[in-house]
């Protein structure tokens, strides 16, 4: 674990050279001074050099969040003076000694740049310039993020995302929860956390990385990927579903082969039974049956053609074709009716849904009329006796927005089964085009055979052309029966490398059980915080009721524990939550880098009674002796000064009217020293 | 009785007790001052503006309805151009006749001030100019933009004085 050891702020202005430093030591320290004094700046100036400037969704490398002070202009001894050039510098130190001194320009140098001067206790200081945002954790050299993370052995750690492609776990991901903001970090938990990377549940993922939950955090990962993989799988399963069904239309028959329900769901229903076997059930297609007859046939048409004798008296031969033909014509005028209904039926249907779609789309539209008033017409009033009118006197009403709504997803629930409508038919249009084709190329057979048996003369002759062409028609048949099993054969195939592919997917998507009480001891720490800190819903003897639901949110009694309590709870709870991570992290070993920075939080409450529980809170046991650093930037008033330091707690009272003061040889520097001293004149008060 | 032993639960659905938006009328005025922001022409010197009130019926009736627009289009192109044309016009007809909300929203405008009846036709109210910021409005927010589609096919479509009596 890391302590924040130095904030200092420096530069040069119109006036002369500009400076201001705080320095910290471990455990609680209150830093209290007035409003407008530059607390915020020497806070905001920790975010700067840290390159966190996304978190509060400001542009890269854009000191815009600093006060003006260091960015234009500086009243130094009751003059304004423009500033030339500014920057600010922290330093860290580890348990071992290591110190890391991380600068940043604000102004008149490059932003983009991160100084980084290296210091092993007994070795010589290091200096690196780094880029403090640009590819930050992936330039393997020039990365300040990856210098950090390798300094902090913090592990690099990558996310599934919305988009599909991963993405590591920034420090941003991870300040929202030991950096609480005065403007936004009040608000809830990680009320910084930023979305826009698009890593998927970064927040429960960010405290499992502090606490150094692993284990948890891979098994989390893995079950992320898993839920992208079934997404992938759905829409695989989607594609096959389309092309079986397509195939099948286009020979006639009707199956049913969906891809509805979860991955393990279609793995069941798909892998009970063979394509093969679910078409000789539900379309009495046997293919391989099929072969056989028509090889059989074959055989028998060769037979009846070479060797068999012919019956000189049978004169059916042209009758028994031509019927055919007719036969098949008949059969084609009917598909050809059935097509022509199905097809009149589906442009209607597109027509309705089209219908359908502008009407959502208008009724959209008025909820947003109804909603912002643009577009209405603001007062109905007689012109000559400027009398209201009522539209209902004229049979007209106004609905309301919750009306329209209504009617709206009235008219969704219409679409879709117009929709499921579209989808039948088209199915049907499918299945008519495939027949007609198919009794398209019988009757070209058949009418091919009619010429062939009609310009043979006698009735042998006919009766050995009307062989021979049934012969060839069967040999057709049989090829076109091969080609279908063939397909048949490869959708099989895919439908297999699905399978294999989803039960593997659903294996590594099994539960996480946490057996190194990481969690637990985080809801411990996080009773012991809330009741500290006086939680209105939570005291001593109810604390055991809080818990944490699978993604660390608290809950109590089945209620989320933000929608407990009063207004007031909420900072209380973003407290609680932000110091028991930093405990129990320092009590499990995680991965926290062992600081807390609170910028205002008595301005949340900041009434007597809400002022004196945190107070309170600060003279605990819990809250002096924790073996993490916890920094709070605050304006206390002499008394509550006086009273904290008499119960033991570190209140640093920065002299002057500013942070930042001329240098004149020294700048001043706020240090604590413990135990409490008397302020010295003219220097900062320490207590 | 047979349903006290079938056991069977009333369910209400609000969406399906929800009336349709068309008889808005917000909506109904929204299209009207779309429909006389685009076709109303100039009219005498004072800077006034007038439309058929048969032609602003039937242009508001395909507007709110625009899988109409085709057979409109094939009965203004067709030879049998009037309103007799009956091939052409039947899917209009149904439901225009009996389109009376249309004729209440008017004869609100007009009780408004914004539009002043002219025998056949509608002129400009002096309250007019809340007209034309509604249409304004619906252009500016891009609200209602099938609707503008409409609004512009149908003035692709020339519409005859023939189609616009007897009705």
């Amino acid at each position: 674990m890391i302590q924040l050891k130095k904030v200092e702020v420096r530069g040069k202005s119109e006036a002369g050279d500009f400076s201001g430093v705080l320095e910290f030591a471990g455990g609680l320290q209150v830093i209290s001074a007035k409003n407008a004094y530059g607390k915020s700046l020497a806070v905001k100036g920790v975010t700067w050099c840290l390159g966190l400037d996304a978190m509060f969704g400001n542009a890269e490398n854009d000191p815009i969040r600093l006060p003006e002070a260091v960015r234009e202009d500086l009243e130094l001894a009751g003059h304004k003076s423009r500033v030339l050039k500014s920057e600010c510098a922290i330093t860290l130190e580890d348990e071992k000694g290591r110190r890391l001194e991380i600068t940043r320009a604000i102004t008149g140098g490059d932003t983009r740049i991160v100084e980084v001067k290296e210091t092993e206790p007994k070795g010589t200081p290091r200096v690196s310039k780094l880029v403090a945002r640009r590819a930050t954790m992936q330039d393997q050299y020039g990365g300040f993020q990856r210098f950090l993370f390798e300094w902090m052995a913090w592990p690099r750690i990558e996310v599934p995302t919305f988009r599909g492609q991963d993405a590591e776990i920034y420090l941003e991901n991870l300040a929202p929860l030991f950096y609480i903001d005065q403007d936004e970090g009040w608000t809830n938990i990680q009320a910084l956390q930023i979305s826009r990377y698009g890593q998927l549940e970064i927040s429960e993922i960010a405290v499992e990385y502090l606490l150094g939950a692993m284990d948890a955090l891979k098994a989390h990962i893995a079950r992320l990927k898993a839920s992208q993989r079934a997404a992938e799988l759905k829409e695989s399963a989607k594609e096959i579903e389309v092309q079986l069904n397509d195939e099948m239309a286009r020979h006639g028959w009707h199956v049913e082969w969906s891809s509805h329900g979860s991955v393990a769901d279609i793995v069941k229903r798909w892998s009970k039974e063979k394509l093969r076997d679910v078409l000789q059930k539900e379309a009495s297609v046997d293919l391989d049956a099929r072969q056989v007859d028509l090889a059989k046939r074959i055989n028998g048409l060769r037979t009846a053609l070479t060797t068999e004798p012919i019956d000189v008296n049978n004169v059916n031969a042209p009758v028994e074709v031509s019927q055919k033909a007719i036969e098949l014509k008949k059969q084609r005028h009917v598909l050809n009716q059935d097509l022509s209904t199905f097809n009149a039926q589906l442009k209607e249907t597109r027509i309705l849904l089209d219908s359908l779609e502008h009407r959502i789309q208008a009724a959209r539209d008025l909820v947003r009329l109804k909603n912002t008033g643009v577009g209405r017409l603001d007062h109905l009033e007689c012109p000559t006796c400027h009398r209201d009118l009522n539209p209902e006197i004229f049979g007209l009403t106004s609905q309301s927005a919750e009306t329209v709504e209504a009617h709206i997803e009235a008219m969704r629930s219409d679409r879709d089964l117009i929709i499921r409508n579209q989808e039948a038919l088209s199915a049907n249009v499918k299945t008519a085009v495939a027949s007609i084709a198919h009794v398209d190329s019988e009757l070209r057979d058949a009418e091919k055979a009619l010429r062939t048996v009609t310009s043979a003369v006698g009735p042998v002759r006919e009766q050995i052309a009307n062989t021979a062409a049934e012969l060839s028609a069967a040999e057709r048949e049989l090829d076109r029966v091969s080609e279908a099993a063939k397909e048949i054969e490869d959708l099989q195939a895919s439908i297999d490398r699905w399978i294999e592919d989803a039960r593997s997917s659903v294996a590594a998507a099994e539960e996480f059980i946490d057996k190194t009480g990481k969690r637990d001891a985080f809801v411990v720490a996080l009773r012991k915080y809330l009741v500290a800190l006086g939680h209105s819903a939570v005291k001593e003897g109810t604390a055991k009721e809080v818990m944490l639901d699978e993604q660390y949110v608290p809950f109590m009694n089945g209620r989320r524990l933000r929608a407990l309590g009063s207004a007031s709870d909420q900072s209380r709870l973003v407290a609680a939550y932000s110091l028991a991570l930093a405990a129990t992290a320092q009590q499990v070993g995680g991965k926290h880098p062992g600081f807390v920075i609170m910028d205002e939080p008595l301005q949340q409450n900041p009434d007597k009674r809400h002022r004196d529980l945190f107070a309170d809170f600060l003279t605990k046991e819990l809250a002096q002796k924790s073996k993490f650093q916890t920094l709070v930037f605050t304006w206390l008033g002499d008394p509550e000064i006086a009273k904290l330091r008499k119960q033991g707690t570190v209140v640093l009272t920065p002299s002057g009217e500013h942070f930042l003061q001329p240098v004149k040889t020294t700048p001043p520097v706020i240090a604590p020293t413990v135990p409490p001293v008397p302020p010295a004149s003219g220097g900062p008060k320490a207590g | 009785m047979l349903l006290e032993g079938s056991k069977a639960t009333p369910v209400m659905m609000p969406s399906r007790l929800a009336p349709s938006a068309i008889y808005d009328v917000e909506y109904r005025t929204v299209v009207v001052a779309l429909l006389f922001e685009r076709f109303a022409k100039s009219f005498g010197l004072g800077g006034h503006r007038r439309i058929s009130s048969a032609k602003l019926k039937l242009l508001q009736f395909i507007a709110f309805r625009p899988w109409l627009v085709s057979s409109i289009r094939e009965w203004s192109q067709g030879e049998e151009q009037g309103s007799l044309g009956l091939t052409q016009s039947i899917r209009s007809r149904r439901g225009f006749l009996s389109d009376t909300a249309h004729e209440d929203v008017i004869n609100l405008l007009v009780a408004c001030g914004i539009f002043v009846r002219a025998k056949s036709h509608l002129i400009t109210g002096e309250k007019a100019g809340e007209l034309a910021k509604i249409s304004k409005a619906m252009k500016e927010q891009d609200l209602f933009a099938s609707m503008q589609r409409v609004i512009s096919e149908l003035a692709e479509i020339p519409l005859a004085k023939s189609m616009l009596e007897g009705w």
